[in-house]
């Protein structure tokens, strides 16, 4: 990499420090606990729902099959 | 049917299957090799495809099954799964779009596969086996650093194109259900437990040794033979013995020696030989939907792997754990089928 007078004088600018820092006991940002919860809540109500709709349509299917005598 | 549109659209869809899950994975695992995400948001970012991708399925299943569109739903999924793999940039809807498309490609290609044979286990398990080859050459792939887009979409455009091309099976007439349907939810219900039990058991299991490439090769051999295999299996021999006899081995397998590569990799092909026969069990009780009751047992997949996304985890692969579970699996498989038998057979299949 070619040396730049930035470096040589031993200046970085300020924008590129963060991506050069270690972090040593505190943890690097992540999301946070709340917008976790709301994926995963929303994740869960997908499943829930389609399972829900599933029950109904099989339901649906079988009343549909059933003889409405016997129905 | 026809034997050249029976091995025509096997091959297709076979084929397509293994890439389409490749791509997907390869995609996500790309994503975080090459930081553009960080590692807390990765597992949310797989999460949500996976939730994606199993759950949609009975929705997409019920719209395929109306219009009778299966081929266009594959290519469809096809064509949104190319698109995804440009979208490395981009986490949020790459994931988005390569769930959606993959929810699609499996119902559109599930329901041209067990309308080639109806009736038959052994086709849909030849159709769904080579996902599992799909998935670990494509999480090696990405998680490697060497993922390049074109290959993928090169192949998903080429398959798409034959996949339109090749002719199409006719939609089977649905079979008439006997008239008393007493035990029609409860059926459904046992098979899709079974297979949600059996995906918590197979998302929960520590096997160490997997880190070894070549291991790990084998051990997805073994599962794609056990899906492909257990079909064939099961038609010859009946449905009863080799789902539940598979099971039954694979249990003291699979809870107590999975850090043994050798037996475990036995017990993983004997646990993957009942999966062919729980579809086929399914789509048998929903005459003229075999587009929603594949997506029933993906959503049973998913919603089994649930706990395992969770701290219950650790919990879950637990040897004494597994092999409860594995013996509700079974108990759950045989009253099904043993339901089924007693109240919906119709057809001569070997039970």
């Amino acid at each position: 990499m070619k040396t730049n007078f930035l470096f040589l004088l031993s200046v970085i600018l300020l924008s590129v420090l963060p991506e050069l820092a270690v972090f040593t006991d505190i943890a690097p940002p992540g999301p946070s606990v709340g917008v976790i919860l709301i994926v995963v809540i929303g994740l869960g109500l997908i499943v829930v729902t389609v399972g829900g709709i599933s029950l109904f349509a099989i339901r649906a299917i079988k009343k549909n099959r059933t003889p409405k005598d016997n129905a | 049917m026809n034997k050249t549109i029976i091995v025509s659209n096997i091959t297709v869809y076979g084929v397509s299957h293994a890439l389409v899950d490749a791509a997907c994975a390869a995609t996500l695992f790309a994503i975080t090799a090459l930081g553009r995400i960080e590692p807390q948001n990765a597992a949310l970012l797989i999460i949500l495809y996976d939730v994606l991708a199993f759950s949609l399925q009975p929705i997409f299943g019920l719209w395929v099954d109306t219009f009778k569109l299966p081929a266009h739903s594959a290519v469809l999924g096809m064509l949104l799964v190319a698109a995804s793999t440009l979208l490395l940039q981009v986490p949020l809807a790459a994931a988005l779009i390569s769930g959606i498309g993959n929810a699609l490609f499996h119902v559109g290609g599930g329901v041209a596969c067990l309308n080639l044979t109806p009736g038959k286990a052994a086709l849909p398990g030849i159709y769904v086996a080579p996902g599992a080859l799909g998935l670990t050459l494509g999480i090696m792939i990405g998680k490697g650093g060497h993922f390049v887009a074109w290959p993928f979409i090169l192949l998903l455009l080429g398959l798409a194109a034959l996949a339109i091309k090749i002719p199409r099976p006719a939609i089977a007439a649905p079979r008439q259900l006997p008239e008393n349907l007493k035990w029609f939810e409860t059926i459904i219900l046992l098979l899709l437990v079974s297979v949600a039990i059996r995906s918590l058991v197979g998302m929960s299991l520590v096997m160490p040794w997997k880190s070894d490439p070549a291991l790990l090769m084998i051990l997805t051999c073994a599962v794609v033979l056990g899906k492909a295999l257990g079909g064939v299996l099961g038609d010859r021999f009946g449905w009863m013995v080799v789902a539940v006899a598979g099971l039954v081995i694979s249990a003291p397998l699979l809870a107590f020696f999975a850090k043994t590569p050798a037996i475990a990799i036995l017990g993983v092909f004997l646990f993957n030989l009942s999966m062919p026969i729980t579809l086929i069990g399914v789509t048998e009780m929903l005459p003229g939907k075999s587009g929603f009751a594949f997506g029933l047992t993906t959503l049973a997949l998913i919603i089994g792997a649930g706990p395992t996304f969770t701290e219950l985890g650790g919990l879950t692969g637990q040897p004494v754990v597994v092999l409860v579970a594995i013996l509700v699996s079974i108990a759950a498989l045989y009253a099904g089928l043993k339901l089924y038998v007693s109240h919906f057979r119709d057809r001569k299949e070997v039970l």
